[in-house]
């Protein structure tokens, strides 16, 4: 439940990248992507996104476009970088993720997957030419 | 004319929060302070693990600290307080965990000259606070056996950050009708070689163990 806070260092970070184009008319869309073992929530943050830009006259309106980055372990003993595992336990009808490596059991570091990231801001400018 | 332009880049939000971490945790070291941040779920004990592993430190000549974390309210700040031990409240109102920022206010706040321990009692949560590190040299998540055997499995992201796993209450297992080693086979499976120490921390059991566990002593 901290989609707001998100939401808000996402305006604040879209009205940062924007100031370098001063005729900027409106932002149409931010493409995001939200890491699986993160905890932010899509439709949660979507809708604090619409809650806060809703008066903000370059952003109201503008779409988010979220996608999910897949995790990705890097093993610290036999270097092993790929997917992680999963175990499943039919007892439980839990699906849990296993940070080991699925190669040799040895520690693991997460080198994607946990972020909440903006890859890119499409926005309309007017270049006061008549057309 | 209109057109259509597109900005690229590559901006993680919570890069921001881990900065801001490695900040606090900088300043901590430079002041030669330790810290933990105890994580973990509503009513686990984190506070009176907090209270006994304080008052061993001092009777150890340790110096700590500790800054309380609530959503409202300064219960948990003055009953570290009531011990003699300095301590600094932190409010999060709307949020449900306490970020680097927060954090680093609160380490403003704190004489850092009268401490060399600082224990950092998150708010009760097992889900926000795995997204927040706060910069300090261990993260503990603390779960109790009243709150069941399946806490583990249902939040295997937040123990995935924990440098140690406290189960606490050890007392109740029996009255709770919860086995404890399905908790610690929980915690194998979501982090494996993981450090897991069970407390009861009303009767003052495992609480040596577990400041071994995180590096007080």
């Amino acid at each position: 439940m901290h989609e707001l806070q998100i939401a808000s260092d996402l305006m604040n970070a879209v009205l940062e990248a924007v100031k370098e184009h001063p005729n900027a008319s409106r932002v149409e869309k931010v493409d995001l992507s939200i890491g699986r073992l993160s905890f932010v929530g899509d439709e949660q943050l979507r809708f604090c996104w619409g809650a806060i830009t809703d008066e903000c006259k370059l952003l109201k309106g503008c779409k988010l476009d979220i996608s999910e980055e897949e995790v990705e372990i890097s093993c610290r003993s036999c270097g092993y970088i790929g997917e992680m595992d999963v175990s499943e336990d039919p007892m439980y009808h839990f699906l849990l993720p296993v940070f080991a490596c699925p190669e040799c059991g040895g520690e693991v570091d997460i080198t994607r997957g946990k972020g909440v990231t903006i890859s890119n801001v499409r926005l309309m400018i007017d270049d006061g030419v008549e057309g | 004319m209109h057109q259509l332009v597109t900005i690229d880049m590559e901006k993680d939000l919570l890069e921001a929060n881990r900065r801001l971490a490695n900040e606090n945790h900088r300043l901590l070291k430079a002041r030669g302070i330790r810290s933990v941040d105890l994580m973990g779920s509503i009513g686990s004990g984190k506070t009176l693990l907090i209270e006994r592993i304080s008052m061993l430190l001092k009777d150890r000549g340790h110096r700590p600290g500790v800054i309380t974390g609530d959503v409202a309210g300064d219960d948990d700040h003055k009953r570290v307080s009531a011990l003699g031990i300095p301590a600094v409240n932190v409010n999060t109102g709307k949020e449900c965990h306490i970020d680097a920022h927060l954090a680093e206010h609160a380490i403003e706040d704190m004489d850092l000259g009268s401490i060399d321990v600082l224990l950092i009692e998150n708010v009760g949560n097992l889900v926000c606070p795995a997204d927040f590190p706060l910069g300090t040299d261990k993260r503990a998540v603390v779960i109790s056996v009243t709150e069941g055997d399946d806490m583990i499995r249902k939040h295997p992201v937040i123990f995935r950050e924990a440098d140690v796993i406290v189960i606490n209450k050890s007392d109740l297992a029996g009255v709770m009708e919860v086995d404890l080693d399905v908790l610690k086979r929980d915690a194998n499976t979501v982090r494996p070689n993981s450090r897991v120490i069970v407390t009861d921390a009303k009767h003052g059991v495992g609480i040596e163990e577990l400041m071994e566990a995180l590096g007080l002593i």
